[in-house]
Parts: C-alpha cells; sequence; structure tokens
C-alpha cells in the first residue's frame, strides 16, 4: 500500500535528479517556517501583546520620557517577534527558482553529454536529460508560487498586526 | 657593381670554350681525316654486297616456312571451332541438370533459403549475445551451415537442421536465467584473469561486484573500467552472494550500452576544469563570500551574546554597542531631554557601520557569481561557433563538447550564488537584528534600568 503510494513519488525524483532533493529541502524549510509563523500568529502573538499592554496599562504614569520610551521598547520587542523569520521565508522563496535553474542547466549539460556520445540521432537516450532540465525547472516555480502565497498572506497579516499594537498603547485614558 | 661583375665572370668563361675547340682541330690532321673516310666508304660497300647475298640465299628458306605455319595455323582454327561446340553443348547439357536439380529440390530448396537467413539471424544474434561467453563455439558452427546451405553441391544433415533449432532454443531459455560459471574476464589493467561470473540473462554479467561487458571481438567479456557508482554495484555484490530468495538487481536493458555512457560522465574535478579560468574565479569568489560570511556570523554571534549579558547585568561594560550607548546615557543623565536624545542617537548611529559591516559584499559576490558564469557561458558559447565556422555543424558531438563547457559556468555560478544568498540572509538577518535592539529597545532599556534605580513602580518585564 505504502510501496503503491510511493511509486509516483520514487519515479519523480528519479526523473528529475538529485537537485530535486535540494529543491524538496527548501519548500520543506519554507512551509516549515511559513508554519511556524502561522503557528505563533494563532497561539503566541495574542499573549504576548497582551503581556506588552499589561505592563503599559499598570504604569502609574504614562506621559514622563522615560515611559515613552518603554512604550517603544514594548512595541519594538512585538514587532520584532512578529517579523523574524519572514526575511528567511523570502530567501527560501528566492532560493527556489535559483535551485529550479540549477536543475536546467544540469540536466542541460546531461543531454550534451549524450549528444557528445552518440550524436543527436537518439531523442530517447536524450530524453532522460531533459526530464532533468525541465522538471526541477517546474518544481522550482511550484514550490516559489506557493511559497509567495503563503508568504504574501503571511505579511499582510503581520502588517496589520503592527498598526493594531500602536493603536493599543494609548497615551492616556 | 654587381652587374660588372656577371659580365666580366660571362666573358672569361666564353673565351675559355674558345681555346679548347682550337686545340682539338689542331689534333686531327684534315687530310688524314678525309683517308679515313675514303676507307670506310669502301669497307661498307663490301659488307652491302656480302647481306644482299645472304639474305636472297635464305629467301627461298623462309618461304617454305611461312606455308608450314599457315597449315599449323588452319588446324588450330579448327580445334578452337571444335573445341566452342563443344562448350556449347555442354552449357546446355549444365542447364538442364541445374534444371532437373531444382525439380528434384522442389519445396526443399525454398526450405534452404530459409535455413540459411534463420542461421544468419542467429549468428548475428549469437556474436553480440553475452551468453556466448558461456556457451563459446557456436558461431562457427553457424558459419559452416551458412556456407553449406549456400552451396549447392553439399546439403545439411538433419542433425545439424535439429542443431541449429537445439541453438536458437538454447539461446532463449539461457536469457531467461541467472547463471554462474567460470570463464575469462579482461581487467581494465589488460590482464585476463579466469573468474566466477554471474550472468542475469542475456543482460549483464558481474563478478566481484563489477559490472562486466561483452566484447564480441575479442570474445571475451571485459570489466567496465568506470562503473556505474556504489548506488548500483552494490546490488550487484548482493545479487553475487544471493543463494536463495529474491534480490534487487539494476538491469542494463540496452545490454552494456547504458553503462558505458555512464562511465563515460565527466567526475567533478573534470567538470570543474571544463569551467576554465572563469569557473576558477567564480569558485575563488564563492570562497572569499562564504567564508566572510562566516566571520561576520562568528562576530555578531559574540556581539550578540555581549549584548545579552549587558541587558541583565547593571554595571555597565564597555567591550559592546549597548554598554557603549549607556555609557554616554549614564555621562549626560543630568542634562534636558532633548540634548539627551541627541547624544544617544549619535552614539546609536556610530555603532551601526561596525554591526553592518562586510555584509553588502556578500551581497554583491551573490549577485556577481551568476553574472560571472554567464559570461563564462557566452566565451563558450563563441568558442562553439568558432568550432562550428571551421568544421560546419556537420558534427554534433565536436559542439556538444563545447557547450557543456560553457554551461558549466553557469552551473558554477548558480552553485556560488546559492550559498552566497543564504549566509547573507543569515548574516543580515542577525546584523538587522542587533541593530533593531541598539536603535529600538536601548532607550527603553535604558529607561527601565533608570526607573528601577529610582524605585518606581512598574511592572516586570514582557516575555
Amino acid at each position: 500500500m505504502i510501496d503503491a503510494l510511493y511509486e509516483p513519488v520514487y519515479l519523480f525524483l528519479e526523473r528529475g535528479g538529485d537537485v530535486l532533493y535540494a529543491i524538496a529541502a527548501v519548500i520543506f524549510l519554507l512551509w516549515l517556517f511559513i508554519l511556524e509563523r502561522t503557528a505563533y500568529l494563532i497561539f503566541s502573538h495574542n499573549k504576548i501583546v497582551d503581556l506588552a499592554v499589561q505592563e503599559w496599562e499598570t504604569r502609574e504614569e504614562r506621559t514622563s520620557w522615560s515611559a515613552h520610551r518603554i512604550r517603544e521598547d514594548l512595541i519594538s520587542g512585538v514587532k520584532m517577534q512578529l517579523e523574524s523569520n519572514m526575511s528567511l521565508i523570502k530567501m527560501l522563496v528566492g532560493l527556489c527558482p535559483l535551485f529550479g535553474l540549477l536543475g536546467t542547466v544540469t540536466g542541460m549539460i546531461a543531454v550534451f553529454d549524450v549528444m557528445a556520445f552518440i550524436g543527436n540521432g537518439s531523442p530517447k537516450a536524450m530524453a532522460a536529460g531533459i526530464s532533468k532540465a525541465t522538471i526541477p525547472t517546474m518544481a522550482g516555480m511550484v514550490g516559489a508560487l506557493t511559497g509567495v502565497l503563503g508568504q504574501s498572506v503571511l505579511d499582510r497579516y503581520i502588517k496589520r498586526e503592527k498598526s493594531h499594537i500602536d493603536d493599543l498603547m494609548t497615551f492616556d485614558h | 657593381m654587381k652587374k660588372k661583375i656577371s659580365v666580366c665572370l660571362a666573358s672569361a668563361i666564353l673565351s675559355v670554350s674558345a681555346i679548347s675547340m682550337q686545340s682539338q682541330a689542331q689534333g686531327l690532321d684534315l687530310d688524314q681525316l678525309l683517308n679515313l673516310v675514303k676507307k670506310g666508304q669502301a669497307q661498307d660497300n663490301k659488307e652491302h654486297n656480302a647481306r644482299i647475298k645472304r639474305f636472297l640465299a635464305d629467301k627461298k628458306q623462309q618461304e617454305s616456312l611461312l606455308l608450314k605455319e599457315q597449315a599449323e595455323r588452319n588446324r588450330l582454327e579448327q580445334l578452337s571451332a571444335d573445341k566452342e561446340a563443344e562448350f556449347a553443348a555442354n552449357e546446355t547439357q549444365l542447364a538442364q541438370q541445374q534444371e532437373r536439380l531444382t525439380e528434384r529440390l522442389g519445396s526443399l530448396k525454398e526450405l534452404f533459403g530459409v535455413l540459411q537467413q534463420v542461421a544468419g539471424d542467429s549468428k548475428g544474434i549469437f556474436e553480440a549475445s553475452i551468453i556466448s561467453s558461456q556457451v563459446p563455439g557456436r558461431e562457427q558452427f553457424l558459419a559452416d551451415l551458412i556456407i553449406k546451405a549456400g552451396s549447392s553441391s553439399e546439403l545439411p544433415s538433419i542433425a545439424e537442421l535439429e542443431k541449429l533449432w537445439f541453438e536458437m532454443q538454447r539461446e532463449m531459455t539461457y536469457s531467461g536465467k541467472i547463471a554462474r560459471y567460470k570463464t575469462d574476464v579482461v581487467l581494465p589493467t589488460g590482464d585476463t584473469v579466469a573468474k566466477d561470473v554471474v550472468r542475469v540473462g542475456s543482460f549483464n554479467a558481474i563478478s566481484d561486484g563489477q559490472y562486466l561487458v561483452y566484447d564480441f571481438e575479442a570474445k571475451k567479456l571485459v570489466e567496465l573500467a568506470s562503473q556505474p557508482g556504489a548506488r548500483y554495484n552494490g546490488s550487484a555484490a548482493e545479487l553475487e552472494t544471493a543463494t536463495a530468495g529474491i534480490t534487487g538487481f539494476w538491469i542494463d536493458p540496452s545490454r552494456g550500452q547504458l553503462l558505458k555512457i555512464k562511465g563515460q560522465s565527466a567526475t567533478l574535478s573534470e567538470r570543474i576544469d571544463q569551467g576554465g579560468v572563469v569557473g576558477y574565479i567564480i569558485l575563488g569568489l564563492a570562497l572569499v563570500g562564504i567564508l566572510l560570511a562566516c566571520y561576520r556570523m562568528l562576530v555578531l554571534s559574540a556581539e550578540a551574546a555581549r549584548i545579552r549579558k549587558q541587558m541583565n547585568t547593571e554595571e555597565v561594560q564597555e567591550d559592546n554597542v549597548l554598554g557603549r550607548v549607556m555609557s554616554v546615557y549614564n555621562k549626560h543623565k543630568g542634562t534636558d531631554v532633548e540634548t539627551l536624545e541627541l547624544h544617544l542617537a549619535e552614539a546609536i548611529s556610530a555603532e551601526i557601520p561596525k554591526l553592518t559591516r562586510g555584509i553588502n559584499w556578500i551581497k554583491i559576490i551573490s549577485v556577481v557569481a551568476p553574472l560571472l558564469g554567464l559570461l563564462g557561458t557566452v566565451t563558450g558559447m563563441i568558442d562553439v561557433f568558432e568550432t562550428m565556422s571551421l568544421f560546419g555543424t556537420g558534427d554534433p558531438k565536436l559542439m556538444a563538447g563545447g557547450i557543456s563547457q560553457a554551461l558549466i559556468t553557469t552551473v558554477l555560478g548558480l552553485v556560488a550564488a546559492i550559498p552566497c544568498v543564504f549566509l547573507h540572509t543569515m548574516a543580515n538577518n542577525k546584523s538587522k537584528e542587533l541593530i533593531f535592539v541598539l536603535d529600538e529597545r536601548a532607550t527603553g532599556i535604558l529607561a527601565r534600568k533608570a526607573e528601577a534605580l529610582q524605585g518606581v513602580k512598574s511592572m516586570p518585564e514582557a516575555a
């Protein structure tokens, strides 16, 4: 049962060559970070905001220089936590097509190796190299597209949350 | 000047030859010469007359000889005509006999035609078949059979017909079996050694975990000099040691062609070498980028650790950026808020370049490396087109070599760019984080510490 399910995956990996493993690793990391961000936003973010707001609200005075500095510090701490790993996600999205391109070029080298060895009379022999060239490109593109989707949704949410925190910490009641 | 000398030389040569002619004429007296001529004429006349006499005497003899030869010629002409007639008669007889033979062979003639064809086909298959290493000498039998079936003087016997059938059946049966036997194997060193060989159908043969191919010209198994690699050879060794049950094994359905192609692919160092000067420049850049990134990561991590330590202690240490900002704050604590802000901002902006130093270089390398790769590709393509202008486009092999060389630099560019992009992001994140702490949080931390010292009531820090 598991073998039967794994078979197409195995064939796909075999046809696409070794670069697919790198792409798979990048996509795995990418979605791991996206999920980490989602989990943070769902489970921890509100608690952290609440703590910060509580610290601000329980202060005796909210008008002095040090009070302003502390407010900024509280907001910055939350924003920093919100934004952490986002640039990693962006970088991984950028790496996907790069790996795809790497696969394309190595695949083309395989094609030209076959051509150098048996001439261009045998399209069947070249097909292996061509699938090595095209499958990683596609995989890289798919990885980047799904990553961009996740990243833009997160970006939008984080932007909204940032302005929300500024609104939460009012100077006086 | 030169012309004058050559004229002098020419005149000297002329005068020498003139002198020698003069001396010859003087050596032979003219009267003596006249006498000699006269004497010679008389002698010639005498010889002439003798010859005429002799010729007339021979003439009669010649005539009789001529008659004799003519008679001989007539006789031979007669003989030739007789023989020609006999030849024609034989020809017709031969045709009649041939016709009789065909008549009597009947359907057998067709049979021998098919036999010859089948034997020829089988010979071709057997010659290329790896099974021939186990069963040698089949081709000789087939070659004899083909000659026999083609000749009109000898007929193949029933035993030979049955042997052909047997051989074909044997090839089929053996191609469905895995067999182990001892045979000569030519090693990559050129030595021939008798080895235990495992043959898998008519596809592959292995020995000691190494793939063999069948060289039908030498009629021997040859060990491939470059094996396809551990992934494939491992299962080969497993098959050899297996005694029962099922093991996985990689079959080359093209009977050795794919294995040969796999062996032809270049090794990593050969590949890198193909990239040429541009390739080495890219690799050098990548090395610089990676080392720089690692160095910056180490420096920034150490700085981050010191800042964390500073956050947790009251006393100001001057070995980190936050500590230096704090000391500026302590120095100007008494001044008014605006001056204090200005001093702090100045101190912070003075520290920022220390944190971002070198990181842009990594970014530059990660951008320049693929560009250099592209440069290498273009120069490689120029080489390819030069080859094309010299040798034409007729030979794809000639061009393919250059093209794969051109692509290598692109690969190297990407291989350099990917870790540089990765490390740049890491280092950049790290430095941004520290700048963030410095820019946005430093004053907050100062304010908290100040309030704590003054005993102003405040909640514990947020986690």
